[in-house]
């Protein structure tokens, strides 16, 4: 599995809700794909968005996003770097 | 001037003064008291009284006094005291009073020739009704004996003013008629009589009266007679010939034991050292069994030992009609000393002791005259009055050390309904006197014995089966015109509705239930029905199987089984309800049995029996259903078929949507467990089925219809269980507007299709776009790809190309260029599989094209390397270029895309003869294509990689692969078909 990141990019703020139900809706295209939603990030102004997925490939991602009919500017495999260690 | 007293006894006991009726005290017994008064006409001793009706109060004495001056205000009157009575004695004077009795009487001694017709009316006009009615009081014997034997008496009487007067009017049947049905009334058991009625019925015209009267006469006569069929009555030629109604004897095949037993035990044993003595042999069997035919088997065989022969049958219809069987046997036998003597009695006691002891005494003198025995045969124990069970017992032992042979029958279920005649068999048992022969059904030889002789080409065996070796029925069936037709003969169901017209309600009641419960039944499913208490329930089955209606057996899994003794039987009950009532009964009972918690299969299957009978179709139908997937689980397909057909022969009696609805359903229940035989036809009507359901809005099952339309077009196979609709479907049947579920249709299909998996769902969702479209709806691009995507697969190359064009051009109209890629992408691997690498690589450049307009993803990568890689099949290709456009895909992360260009890539190799780098690039895609789960991929880098083994030799590589291969579960292309193939027959081993 690695680790997908979408980026989208919305011209009015998002609409949260909406997009949850969409992917609520098309949940059967992630789950066949074995692509599990691990976090979404959201900018303050509701703009832009950053989702992230485990997934078997990137294309994956891509195929159920684009079935669920969920928008997305670009989706592409990632590394995690480590985070520091909290200091003590 | 006081009115005249009048007493009428013949009728209820009525006294009048004039015109006025006087009121009667309300005691039975002081009215008795006054008729017993008033017909015997002389003194009685005070005592004698009190014995008569007061036997058992406490002081009769004071009882009596009581009841005299109850009377005496009645009777007593200024010109005459007319009870008379004395410390001892009581007697009633008549006075100047007139009672009705007295003044038949006196026709008892004359020739009726003699009278006038006008005096004969007037004394027929006093015969109101019985003597006494109503006050014969069972409980006191001797006024009980008494009161039988005067009406006897008058009853014959009657009969002979009747008579007389009947022979007088002969010429005129209208007059005749109400005579003949008068005569009729009196004996109702006479043939004779009947048959003279039904030819005056005729004689004026009344036709239906007379076939209703013929149809009664069958119903009376014929149980007395047992299997026989009672003769036509109705024969119009001459009245007074066919007033006689002979028959022959019942046939008689087997019963070689018994009749050899029977004659052991009536043949007294001249010579022997054994004293005479009585001896009483009662033979008994249920109904029909063959009673009769042995009864007069035995009559016509032991006539010429016996000094005389007395026979007389007992009749179910009136039982309290006191000596018939016996009178009718003395007055054949030339005793009517015995028999004339007795009713005339003056006295109660003296009355029924002059008749027994004169009927005694006169087979005593017969029987002292005789070497030879005398045989009293009387038929139908069962129904033995009471006055002639005592005069018969009284009989027996007056005669019990003399050659006596007494033949008598019973139905042994209904002897237990007769106390009298119950006692007396205890009696005779006790007494040592008593031999008893049961008769067992006949043996399946006896059984074709007996119906050859009714019937030569009869299916004896079948006859046997249906009637478990019962003589009647087997005759009955023999008789009727196509045993094939399983029809319960008329005669059959005549007699048994006979039979249970003698039952009381709740009897009756239960046997109506079981016979719609069916030949046999749980007790438990039966008393529910019944609207009866436990108690009187209990009773009324003891009933019935004590008179060999009902079986009971311990069930296994607990409760009790019943089943009727026979399937006819059960029939004959059956056919006997009326249509609307055996249909009330079965949907009683289907709703009953439909409305338990948890039905199990027999259950549900029971269900769909009764909902069809009743008529209820829905109820049928989805309890076929329900029992049909029960009987899947436990895998019985001829159960499931026979129910699903069943269903479907009643679905088309159902209004829509349920019509359109159900039948799908059923059609699943069906592919669960076979393949049809037409599949072809099947999908045209599911395609039907599944379209209707989509316009009535019935979206689950349109897509169910679809789903398996798609079966048989797609797999070519069964459904796996019933696990369909998944959530796609149910996702898809949320979506409103037509519009609307087009597109989920189409994405849902392209997604399945993908992922080569649930194609058959695919096609289904495919199928319902279409059908969609077909009704009007717009079509979509993405429809279209996702059908060219299933054609493809499925390896219908024509279709899939058709299918990818329209999508591509519908993509362009829709401004889909994500959709015409893939469309086109489609058509690439298209013209690949088919070798025109012209339109390939033209495909391929308008893929490159296309992909630079995308946004980033993997779609211009792959259209670099596909270009690439057609360019290498080509041979105008840089295989370094390809591997440069591989990199750069497999850096967009598509595994699947890659892995498809590795795979074609690899297979070129292969061709080429590279097997070495085939192989290297076989296993990355086999390493991508495993990552992503895509079975086609799989299997296509796998098949390179088998072959390699195999030109290579390499045994362990290619047991590998082949492993590998064979794993693979359903959903591969087939392309990936055609690959495994081919490295499967490769063989084992290189």
């Amino acid at each position: 599995m690695v680790h997908v990141i979408v980026e989208r990019v919305f011209a009015e703020p998002a609409d949260v809700a909406a997009l949850s139900q969409r992917f609520e809706e098309a949940k059967s295209c992630f789950v066949m794909r074995n692509v599990q939603h691990v976090r979404t990030c959201l900018a303050r102004d509701g703009r832009r968005m950053i989702c992230e997925y485990t997934a078997p490939d990137a294309e994956s991602v891509r195929v159920a996003n684009q079935l669920a009919g969920l928008p997305f500017e670009r989706a592409w495999s990632a590394e995690v770097m480590e985070s520091p260690k909290p200091s003590v | 001037m006081v009115e005249r007293l009048h007493i009428r006894l013949l009728g209820e006991l009525e006294l009048s003064r004039g015109a006025t009726r006087l009121k009667l005290p309300p005691s039975k017994k002081t009215r008795a008291l006054l008729g017993y008064l008033v017909l015997t006409g002389r003194a009685h001793r005070r005592e004698r009284l009190c014995e008569l009706l007061w036997d058992v109060a406490d002081d009769p004495r004071a009882a009596l006094r009581w009841s005299l001056s109850k009377l005496r205000e009645l009777v007593d009157d200024e010109s005459a005291t007319r009870l008379v009575a004395t410390r001892e004695a009581v007697r009633f004077a008549l006075a100047d009073a007139t009672v009705d009795v007295l003044e038949v009487r006196p026709f008892a001694e004359a020739q009726l020739a003699d009278v006038s017709t006008a005096k004969l009316e007037a004394a027929l006009a006093c015969f109101r009704g019985e003597l006494l009615e109503g006050l014969e009081l069972p409980d006191f014997h001797a006024y009980y004996a008494f009161c039988l034997a005067e009406r006897e008496a008058l009853r014959g009487l009657h009969a002979r003013i009747v008579t007389e007067l009947l022979e007088r009017a002969m010429s005129a049947p209208d007059r005749a008629l109400p005579l003949a049905r008068r005569l009729v009334d009196l004996d109702p058991t006479s043939e004779r009589t009947r048959a003279l009625f039904l030819q005056l019925l005729h004689a004026s015209g009344r036709e239906r009266e007379a076939a209703h009267e013929a149809q009664k006469s069958r119903r009376l006569l014929e149980p007395a007679r047992g299997p026989e069929r009672a003769p036509e009555p109705s024969t119009r030629a001459s009245p007074l010939a066919s007033m006689r109604m002979s028959e022959p004897p019942p046939m008689l095949i087997g019963r070689r034991a018994e009749l050899r037993r029977a004659r052991e035990i009536l043949r007294t044993r001249d010579g022997a050292d054994e004293p005479p003595r009585a001896r009483v042999l009662l033979v008994t069997g249920e109904a029909g069994i063959g009673k009769s035919a042995l009864f007069a088997q035995l009559l016509t065989s032991e006539r010429p030992h016996v000094a005389d022969l007395h026979r007389g049958a007992a009749h179910e219809l009136d039982p309290g009609f006191p000596y018939a069987p016996l009178l009718g046997l003395l007055q054949q036998s030339g005793m009517a000393t015995a028999q004339g003597d007795a009713p005339r009695g003056d006295e109660a006691a003296q009355a029924r002791e002059r008749l027994f002891h004169g009927v005694a005494r006169a087979l005593g003198t017969k029987l002292d005259e005789s070497e030879r025995p005398v045989l009293l045969a009387i038929e139908d124990l069962h129904w033995l009055d009471e006055a002639s069970v005592l005069l018969l017992q009284h009989v027996v032992r007056a005669c019990r050390d003399r050659r006596l042979s007494v033949l008598l029958t019973a139905r042994s279920g209904e002897l237990a309904d007769n106390a009298a005649a119950r006692r007396l068999v205890r009696a005779l048992r006790s007494e040592g006197r008593l031999e008893e022969l049961s008769l067992p059904p006949l043996s399946p030889e006896e059984t074709c014995a007996l119906v050859r002789g009714v019937a030569g080409d009869v299916d004896a065996a079948a006859v046997h089966a249906q009637s478990g070796g019962h003589p009647l029925f087997a005759i009955e069936l023999a008789r009727a015109p196509s045993l094939a037709r399983a029809g319960v003969p008329a005669s059959i169901t005549r007699l048994v509705r006979e039979r249970m017209e003698s039952l009381a309600h709740e009897p009756s009641e239960v046997l109506r239930w079981a016979s719609v419960l069916g030949t046999s039944f749980c007790i438990a499913a039966l008393e529910p029905l019944l609207s009866i208490d436990p108690v009187p329930f209990v009773e009324a089955l003891e009933q019935l199987e004590r008179l060999g209606w009902l079986r009971f057996e311990p069930r296994v899994e607990g409760g009790t089984e019943a089943s009727f003794s026979h399937d006819l039987v059960r029939r004959a009950v059956y056919d006997g309800l009326s249509e609307p009532r055996r249909r009330l009964m079965h949907g009683r009972i289907a709703r009953r049995l439909a409305a338990l918690a948890a039905p199990d299969e027999s259950h549900a299957a029971e269900v769909a029996r009764h909902a069809v009978l009743a008529g209820d179709a829905e109820m049928a139908v989805r309890a076929c259903l329900s029992a049909g997937r029960g009987c899947v689980r436990l895998l019985a397909t001829a159960d499931v078929l026979t129910l699903a057909r069943r269903g479907l022969a009643h679905v088309t009696s159902l209004p829509l949507p349920e019509a359109c609805t159900l039948e799908i359903e059923l059609h699943e229940l069906m592919l669960l467990v076979q393949r049809p035989e037409r599949p072809e036809e099947l999908g045209a009507r599911l395609s039907e089925l599944a379209t209707r359901a989509l316009a009535l809005r019935q979206l689950e099952h349109a897509r169910r219809g679809f789903y398996l339309q798609s079966l048989l077009r797609w797999e070519q196979g069964k459904p796996s269980d019933a696990r369909r609709f998944s959530r796609e479907a149910e996702r898809l049947s949320r979506l409103e507007g037509p519009r609307a579920r087009l597109c989920g249709l189409a994405d849902a299909a392209r997604c399945l299709t993908m992922l080569n998996r649930d194609l058959a769902d695919a096609q289904a969702f495919v199928l319902e776009a279409e059908a969609l479209v077909a009704a009007g709806e717009a079509e979509i691009a993405g429809f279209r790809l996702a059908a060219g995507m299933l054609e493809l697969h499925r390896g219908a190359h024509e279709l899939a190309a058709v299918q990818l064009e329209r999508a591509v051009e519908l993509a362009q109209l829709e401004g889909e260029p994500l959709i015409e890629f893939v469309s086109l992408e489609y058509r690439l691997e298209l013209a690949l599989s088919d070798a025109r690498l012209d339109e390939a690589e033209a495909t391929a450049l308008r893929l490159a094209a296309l992909g630079t307009r995308m946004r980033e993803g993997s779609e211009a990568p792959f259209a670099c390397a596909a270009l690439a890689l057609v360019q290498v099949a080509r041979g105008t290709g840089d295989t370094n270029a390809l591997e440069e456009a591989v990199r750069a895909l497999a850096l967009a992360d598509a595994k699947q895309r890659t892995a498809y260009v590795l795979t074609r890539w690899a297979e070129l190799l292969l061709a080429c003869g590279d097997h070495a780098q085939a192989a290297a690039r076989a296993r990355e895609a086999l390493a991508l294509a495993a990552q992503i789960e895509h079975p086609s991929e799989t299997a296509l880098a796998r098949a390179v990689l088998a072959s390699v083994a195999h030109a290579a030799r390499d045994e362990d590589a290619f047991a590998r692969e082949n492993e590998g291969l064979a794993a693979l579960g359903q959903g591969l292309s087939a392309r990936a078909r055609v690959a495994v193939e081919r490295a499967r027959a490769y063989g084992t081993s290189p």
